[in-house]
């Protein structure tokens, strides 16, 4: 490849050679250190191919060996230039593509992270952004060591990173704790645990402090479920002292959420016409330009478009972006709700609200939902039954601890 | 003289090929051989080709058969090859 590129650049000639001393005529060259290549016999002559400076070697040979011979080609850049000497301006474009590649390559275009799971890319690219490290910026600007030092201090959860530049791209390599570094402590300011709903209690275990509800019981949201004042008795049933603790302890009820929504009998239905328009766009800079295909009709359209950022090779990457756009024609009319869209809506709502539940730690008993009708309007009305903990913490702002000396 | 270098070399533990100038022939399939050792070309043509060796000739038959390169050592020979044969 590299000899190919070689033989390119210096130029070569295809040579014919007629006349019956053709053989004696290659070992002349090879005796004369000449190197040639690709010699083949053919009806008129040997034909092989011989560099440009060497040609210029052998009319002696010629001579000597009483052949004749004539170029049948001329291959390489010295012939190619001198062919396109008119072609300034396209000369000139190759120049500046070369040139402007070469510009490009001089700043950063791409920045990627690998291995975060905790903190999210952006919350990496402002991180970045602080330290003047961005999008556009000129690779020599980048000090990777002292980025990776700035990481590890600015991260602590972070224990390994290495930023490298390959190409136009900034890679940063990250590998996170994936034990918290610091173990939640242990509270101990006193407080007591009420509840943050209504419901009937259903189990209970209390690890500090005094119970205040039993299992059965209904409360209210804000009762006290678990106190966090002990007053400490003598044989006599006096108050020695009273002590204030961390009430803590887990305290589970049966509680109920109710849900309604509002529908009009008429909504807007959207119904694909199978149209599909196509088009193709390119972004550099804030400059954008887009090209779709004519459409004559009253078809609206939804458009998806897929952006990448073009790449030369490998971490080469340029600041310019390729739109692909894909529009899928549609049209929307209003018409009413049928029986079984009703149903759809209220298990769509139904599932809606079960799921916001159980995301927040309730278990689910029960979940019933029905459709009203109420003239031009409809709703959907439901109940959710469920367990979950209903203790929260408050803490006492006014105590005194106390001691009485007993007599 | 040939015979001399040769027992020469083998007790020097040179290879032969070094020693007395032996062709080193080559054969990749049916398409190339090699031919190190040589000292010039007999005669060309596209379906056979005869080489002059130090200590002996080289007759390479096929079809289509080209002079890939040729330096002041070795030739690749390309084409459907179908023989090589030697004489003295």
């Amino acid at each position: 490849m590299i000899a190919k590129l070689g033989r390119w650049a210096g130029g070569y000639l295809e040579l014919r050679i007629q006349g019956y001393g053709a053989e004696r005529f290659l070992n002349l060259l090879k005796s004369g250190d000449v190197s040639f290549w690709g010699v083949r016999q053919k009806k008129d002559g040997y034909y092989l191919f011989m560099g440009l400076k060497d040609f210029y070697r052998i009319r002696p040979l010629l001579r000597k060996s009483r052949v004749s011979m004539r170029i049948v080609a001329r291959m390489g850049m010295p012939f190619f230039l001198h062919r396109n000497r008119k072609r300034k301006a396209f000369a000139l474009a190759v120049l500046s593509f070369f040139v402007y590649l070469y510009v490009m390559s001089l700043f950063i275009w791409n920045i990627s992270f690998e291995g975060n799971w905790h903190y999210s890319r952006e919350t990496l690219l402002d991180y970045l952004e602080t330290q003047n490290v961005r999008y556009g910026m000129r690779k020599s600007g980048i000090s990777c060591d002292a980025l990776e030092e700035g990481i590890r201090s600015a991260f602590p959860e972070v224990t390994w990173v290495s930023a490298r530049v390959s190409g136009t791209r900034l890679l940063v390599k990250l590998k996170e704790n994936e034990v918290l570094s610091d173990l939640p402590e242990a509270k101990q300011e006193p407080c007591e645990l009420i509840a943050k709903n209504a419901g009937v209690i259903t189990r209970m275990i209390v690890r500090q402090g005094k119970a205040a509800v039993a299992v059965g019981d209904e409360v209210i949201e804000g009762q006290q479920l678990i106190g966090g004042q002990l007053s400490i008795m003598n044989d006599a049933g006096e108050t020695v002292r009273t002590a204030y603790v961390h009430a803590d302890g887990d305290v589970y009820a049966k509680t109920q959420y109710r849900y309604e929504e509002t529908f009009s009998q008429y909504h807007t239905v959207t119904a694909k016409t199978g149209e599909m328009r196509y088009g193709a766009g390119f972004m550099a800079g804030s400059y954008r330009f887009r090209v779709l295909l004519p459409y004559f009709g009253d078809t609206s359209w939804n458009y998806v478009t897929d952006l990448t950022q073009v790449r030369l090779f490998g971490d080469f990457y340029l600041p310019l972006y390729v739109e692909r756009i894909r529009g899928e024609g549609f049209v929307s009319y209003e018409r009413p709700y049928r029986q079984e869209e009703k149903e759809e809506a209220a298990k769509k709502l139904q599932e809606y609200y079960q799921k916001n539940l159980m995301e927040k730690g309730v278990q689910i008993i029960e979940n019933n939902a029905k459709i009203q009708e109420d003239g031009v309007l409809w709703k959907v009305e439901g109940i959710v039954t469920g367990e979950e903990q209903i203790g929260t913490e408050r803490y006492l702002t006014e105590f005194e601890e106390t001691e009485e000396n007993k007599e | 003289m040939g015979k001399m270098m040769e027992q020469a070399g083998s007790m020097l533990h040179i290879p032969k090929d070094v020693a007395a100038g032996e062709p080193v022939i080559t054969i990749t399939g049916r398409r190339n051989v090699y031919i190190e050792n040589y000292k010039r070309i007999v005669s060309f043509m596209d379906d056979e080709i005869k080489i002059q060796g130090k200590t002996c000739r080289i007759t390479v038959r096929g079809k289509r058969l080209a002079i890939e390169y040729y330096t002041g050592d070795d030739i690749l020979i390309s084409g459907l090859i179908h023989s090589v044969a030697t004489e003295c």
